[in-house]
């Protein structure tokens, strides 16, 4: 009887917690995409601006974005240390391959943030702007989109975790 | 790493590898190396053309090797070299100069950069300290030691720039068995051949009282140095235009000694040109110099004293 009810008091738990996390991330996305644009942002000045080399670039956006996008420029600058060869859009995509996965992302978003590696640091500063405006307006779409999937989804899938949960001992009983 | 090595760092890999197949005992001959995209790569080792074959094969370069060259040459930041880019060239540490052609990027009538990098032309600096000794006593006052406005005229690839730099490291350190007291040397270097700048630190020997303003147009160059670094003698290449004379004219009668190049086969010829008749009219030069390659590049072929 009490190990019963431990077995399910575990799976109600873990269940709602999945849906809790589920929830959390949905709610996270946006954020991370508006920081996201802003760490660009920062970026951007620096290159047309300071026509600051990438590698200083990124360390200085490293330094000044908080958090996770703090991290992706780190990467990216650590990534351009001791680089022969690799174009800064490579280095680009290399560090938003090794860093996405562990972020409340969609591969779509990733997909944009990678587009990024098509021309950083391989045209003049007033191309690069534009480049860089280009990519910051479609993270700002795809913040649209995470912002209403995050007012439609966040409620219900964390219902979902603990009614699913619920619904699943009920039957296990 | 010595030598063609440390040159070829700043290739595409596969371009690298073929330029070392230069026998080591000739590196110190490579003169130029030219990559075009689309053609073989081509090295100049003093007179002689050479070609260089991997595997039997010439090397054909391509214009992704061109992309990735440039890559590396700026860290991978093309628009930190906009500047450059848009006069032409890029300058690599050490002092060598890459000159780049291809589909030009126009904004109205200025060039703002390229579009598409067609060719790059590695110019190696080459130091030779010393090639200005010899014609150093020629330039120097008999009595007082003080050295004379001097004007050099050269064709391309005759030492030009190389026996300037030598007299400008001479003059900045003084050279006391000719009886030169050091001078403070203001250099605008408009092309960033003669100290070979990089990130404003003059990579090649300039002498240590020389201030030099690189990148930056010799007309504004001078009367900024005139009025700001308080100059002894102020030196710039490849003088051509009307604001570079009256820059120069400006500089002589604030009482700074002139060191200056032009191109040019000989006096003869720079005076059938409007500018040149006009240059040697005002005397601005006590001392013409000539060079050619007659016995190698840096030869001098007469002092003409006026």
């Amino acid at each position: 009887m009490w190990l019963k009810l431990a077995g399910m008091l575990l799976v109600v738990g873990s269940s709602s917690a999945a849906g809790l996390t589920i929830a959390g991330q949905l709610r996270k996305r946006p954020q991370l995409l508006a920081a996201l644009q802003n760490g660009l942002q920062v970026l951007e000045t620096q290159i047309v601006f300071g026509a600051v080399p990438l590698a200083d670039a990124f360390l200085h956006c490293g330094a000044v974005n908080q958090g996770a996008v703090g991290e992706l420029f780190l990467l990216a600058a650590a990534k351009m240390q001791g680089n022969k060869g690799k174009t800064g859009g490579e280095v680009w995509q290399e560090a938003v391959e090794g860093w996405w996965r562990n972020q409340p992302l969609t591969p779509v978003d990733r997909e944009v943030l990678a587009s990024l590696g098509g021309s950083l640091g391989n045209s003049d500063r007033l191309d690069q702007a534009k480049h860089l405006a280009l990519i910051r307006q479609q993270l700002a779409q795809q913040e649209e989109v995470a912002r209403a999937a995050a007012r439609r989804y966040c409620r219900p899938v964390s219902y979902l975790g603990l009614l699913g949960g619920l619904a699943l001992t009920i039957l296990l009983l | 790493m010595r030598g063609l090595e440390k040159i070829a760092a700043w290739l595409a890999p596969n371009l690298a590898a073929a330029v070392l197949t230069v026998p080591p005992e000739r590196w110190p001959l490579v003169e130029e190396i030219r990559l075009r995209a689309g053609r073989p790569l081509q090295l100049r080792l003093g007179d002689e053309e050479m070609w260089p074959r991997l595997e039997g094969e010439p090397v054909l370069v391509t214009a992704e090797d061109i992309a990735r060259t440039l890559n590396i040459m700026t860290a991978a930041s093309i628009y930190a070299y906009e500047a450059e880019l848009s006069k032409g060239y890029l300058t690599l540490p050490g002092g060598h100069r890459v000159g780049i052609a291809g589909k030009v990027l126009r904004d109205g009538n200025k060039i703002r950069g390229f579009q598409h990098f067609g060719s790059l032309n590695i110019r190696l600096a080459r130091q030779y300290p010393g090639v200005g000794e010899k014609l150093l006593p020629q330039l120097l006052d008999k009595v007082t030691g003080r050295l004379h406005s001097t004007l050099i005229i050269s064709p391309p690839r005759c030492g030009k720039t190389t026996l300037l730099r030598d007299l400008v490291r001479l003059a900045s350190s003084g050279w006391p068995a000719a009886g030169l007291a050091p001078l403070t040397v203001g250099l605008v270097d408009e092309r960033s051949e003669i100290a070979g700048c990089y990130q404003g630190i003059p990579q090649l020997e300039v002498g240590p009282r020389t201030d030099v303003l690189d990148g930056c147009p010799k007309a504004e160059g001078l009367s900024m140095l005139i009025r700001t670094m308080g100059p002894e003698l102020v030196v710039c290449d490849e003088i051509g235009t009307a604001a570079d004379q009256q820059a120069l004219l400006e500089a002589a009668n604030s009482g700074a000694i002139l060191l200056a190049s032009i191109h040019g086969a000989g006096i003869n010829d720079l005076a059938r040109r409007p500018f040149g008749r006009e240059l040697l009219a005002l005397r601005l030069f006590q001392r013409i110099v000539v060079l050619s390659r007659r016995e190698g590049p840096g030869t001098v072929e007469k002092v003409y004293l006026r």
